[in-house]
Order: C-alpha cells, then structure tokens, then sequence
C-alpha cells in the first residue's frame, strides 16, 4: 500500500482527480469551456449518434408492425370506409387537405409567420434519467442556433435550446422549472407564468402560475405565450387541465397539459430568428 | 505485480476494443428503440462498462479509461463536464484496487464489488444532482424513475461482464492471463 501510494501510477491518477474536479470548477464558472469541451466530444460521437437513430427507428418501426398487425388490418378497413364516404365531398375538402399537409410541414406556419426563421431538426439523444423529458438534436452553431432559441413542432412549443455546441443542441423543454415563459390565455387574456415542476414533469405536464384570482380561465383553455425579446407570440403552449388556488389565495394556478408529447418528438424546427427578437443576451426570463 | 508495463499490440487492441464496446454502450443508453425500457426506463449501459473494466485491468488503466468513459457519460446525460468523469475515475480506483491487491477476482468478487459500487454511484449522484438542488417531488422520482434505472442497469452489467472476460482472457498477454483467476 505504502509503495502504491509513493508509486506514478498513485500520481498519475491523483492527477487526474485533480484534472476532473478542476474541469468541474471551470465548467460551472465559465460555460465557454464547457461548450468547447462538448462541442468536440459532441463533434466526435455525432457519427455514431446518427447512425444508432437510424438503427433505432428502423427497429421499433419492425416492431410495431410486428405487434400492430392486426390492429391495423381492422384500422385499415375502417378507413377504407371512411375515404369512400369522403370521395364524394372530394372537390370541396381538397383546399383543407392541402392546407393540413402544408401544416404538417411547417409551411403553415411559415406563412402566418413570415419573420421567423427555421432550421429542421431531428431528436438524436435523450437522457434515460432525465426528469424533464430533456433530448438532444442534430442541429447546433455550425446551423446557426443559438441558446434560447425556441424549439417547436407543428402542434406547438416544446421548449427552448440551452446548450448549443458545434453540431448539436440540448434543448430544455416545457416541463423544466429552470423554463419560465410568460403565457396568456387565448379565450380570456389573462396572463401566467409557465414553469415545471418535477411531480407534475412525471405525468407530462407543466404549471401555470401567478394567475390573477379574477381570471376567467377554464378547464379546456388553450395557452399560447404572451411574446417578448426571447418568446415569438402565439405560439400554442398547451391546455389547461385544472385549476386551483396558489398557497395563501394570492392568485390561480393551472396544471397544463402541453400540446406536444414532449417525451415521443422525434422531429422538431429551431426558430432562430424573429421579428423583435432580443439579439444580445439579456438574461429575461419571457 | 509491477505498476508500469510495456504496451504490447494485443494490449492496445485490448484498448480499442474497450473503447469500442464503450460506444456501442453509449449508443444504445442513449438512442431510443434500441434498448428494451421496462416499466418506462432504460439502462445506463456506460457505468456497466466502467465498472467491468476497473474490475479486470490495472489501477492506471482502469482510471484513465473511467476519465473519458465519464466525459462521455457527462456529453450523454448533460451534467457539468468533469462530474460523472470524476465519479467513474473514484469508484474504478476503489474497485481495481480491492480486486487486485486485497480479494481474488472471481465472479463473487465481482458480484460484491460491482452492486457495492452501483449503491454508492447511484446514491451519489442523486445527491449531488438533486438533494442538494432541494427540489420538489424528489420521492416519486426516486422510486418511479431514477432507482428502476440503476436497478435496471445492475441487471445489464452482468452482460457486460462476460463480454468484457472474454475480451480481456483473449487479448491479454498470455502470462499475465494465466496469473489471473477469473
């Protein structure tokens, strides 16, 4: 024991606890090191990443099949029914159907939105530990993104990048407490403020509080952020699911269901850029 | 047993395949549809690898491979750089030095040392990631999402142990492979 601990290879490892416990203190103090330390283990493993996503959805898609046949076949002749009994009012639906796939494709909002900038983005990596759904995309600086840029699918927010590195980004999504997004209700108006919390982040969901006791703000509401420097506004957050009193009856607080199931995205865009939008960091929560 | 040792070719293949067995335990803790969830969670294959190699290979090695298995670790499930890095290098110093110098390094040896170290990893992090930041709801979480993942990841270590004994009968020079008992 006495000569292991005179030894090189007791320095060796001593050193490097010191190189970890160093890199610990200078990550948390100065985040450009860490982004560089990222960015190029992030740079190193990219290949693998993308090529381990390509073999995951081509085996839970063998799968699903595989267990969802018959289920299929039943849903297949139910919808056989179902388009002959739409072929007759073919002429008069093909406007909304165009309109819903351009939807489905971003371009919907796209043109609603002209001032926003996107960039396409795949979920590559998700935390098997992570509370709050949080997941990693192929897309980072080298794209163009930035931290807080916001992330949404075609259905509505999810959440807003936190770390970027050269070909990859983190994204913190909705059900985070670290997220706080000045919300309003789209029937009444009233405003809140959105952050997670981890009992509700379990099932899903998300918290909206500071909600002012007068609000007329129901069960089934839609929620959409309120706009500011770091939030575009309108963007559909999610639904109220209930409502109850804050601690002391200063206010309301609404559970609320987000209208992306942020722990199954797969595809997501990355809004870059917008109309008023903040380009220095200004440390606002939104 | 002598600290320092003349890198042979069979040793630095040895080296590369670790390395790549630890990719593939990456790719697979972190890619959905390729690992079997039960009940919701996923395994954290990387620590099984860890904890495998400290239990074959020297105090040296054992560490140095822990330090990047940690950074890896820290890039997957986005923790402060260093954090998991600091963790791994730790518990592989412990195991390597118990089996080496104060148990034989058998299959009992193994199942002792690594569920010691899986209890102590896990409660360590849970400390350090979520005690210490006092957040709400910490039980539930504990008991419905991050002890299943451990739990779940104590199962697949028993996997990697036999793949990483092979590895190791097959590519460690011949006289140090015979002196070992495992």
């Amino acid at each position: 024991m006495k000569e292991f601990l005179r030894s090189a290879a007791f320095k060796i490892i001593a050193g490097l606890l010191v190189v970890c416990f160093g890199m610990m203190i200078a990550a948390g103090s100065s985040k450009g090191f860490s982004g560089v330390g990222e960015s190029l283990i992030g740079f190193f493993v990219k290949p693998f990443q993308e090529i381990s996503t390509w073999v995951g959805d081509g085996v839970s898609g063998f799968f699903s099949e595989l267990f969802a046949g018959s289920k299929l076949r039943e849903e297949n002749e139910a919808l056989q029914q179902e388009i002959n009994e739409l072929r007759s009012q073919l002429t008069e639906y093909d406007n909304a159907l165009r309109e819903n796939e351009n939807y489905k494709d971003y371009l919907g909002l796209a043109k609603e939105n002209p001032d926003w900038k996107l960039v396409a983005a795949s979920v590559v990596e998700r935390d098997p530990i992570s509370a709050y759904g949080e997941f990693k995309i192929n897309k980072g600086s080298l794209q163009g993104i930035k931290e807080r840029d916001v992330v949404i699918t075609a259905d509505g927010m999810v959440g807003v990048i936190s770390q970027v590195g050269w070909t990859y980004s983190t994204v913190e999504t909705l059900l985070d407490p670290n997220l706080n997004v000045g919300c309003i209700c789209s029937r009444t108006g009233d405003t809140g403020l959105l952050a997670g919390t981890m009992l509700l982040a379990a099932d899903g969901l998300t918290s909206l509080s500071y909600i002012d006791k007068t609000s007329g703000i129901q069960p089934g509401d839609y929620i959409i952020t309120g706009g500011s420097e770091l939030f575009p506004a309108r963007l559909v957050v999610g639904r109220v699911q209930k409502i109850s009193s804050e601690d002391g009856g200063s206010g309301l607080h609404a559970v609320i269901t987000p209208v992306v199931d942020i722990k199954r995205v797969q595809e997501v865009m990355v809004i870059t850029d917008f109309y008023g939008k903040a380009k220095e960091e200004s440390g606002l929560q939104g | 047993m002598p600290f320092y040792r003349r890198a042979s070719f069979r040793e630095a293949i040895k080296w590369v395949v670790y390395g790549l067995i630890l990719l593939l335990a990456y790719c697979l803790q972190t890619t959905k549809g390729l690992t079997v969830p039960i009940f919701g969670v996923r395994p954290l294959l990387m620590v099984g690898v860890v904890i495998c190699v400290a239990f074959f290979e020297q105090e040296v090695g054992a560490c140095v491979f822990a330090f990047f298995a940690g950074l890896l670790m820290d890039y997957a499930c986005n923790t402060l750089l260093g954090y998991f890095a600091l963790f791994f290098v730790l518990t592989s110093l412990a195991i390597s030095f118990l089996t080496h110098f104060l148990a034989l390094p058998n299959f009992t040896t193994f199942l002792a040392v690594s569920s010691v170290s899986l209890v102590l990893l896990c409660h360590a992090d849970f400390f350090f990631r979520f005690i210490l930041t006092e957040e709400e709801g910490l039980v539930p979480y504990y008991l419905h999402t991050f002890l299943p993942t451990w739990l779940y990841t104590g199962l697949t270590i028993l996997l990697f142990y036999f793949l990483l004994r092979f590895v190791f009968l097959r590519l460690q020079p011949q006289n140090e492979a015979e002196m070992t008992t495992i």
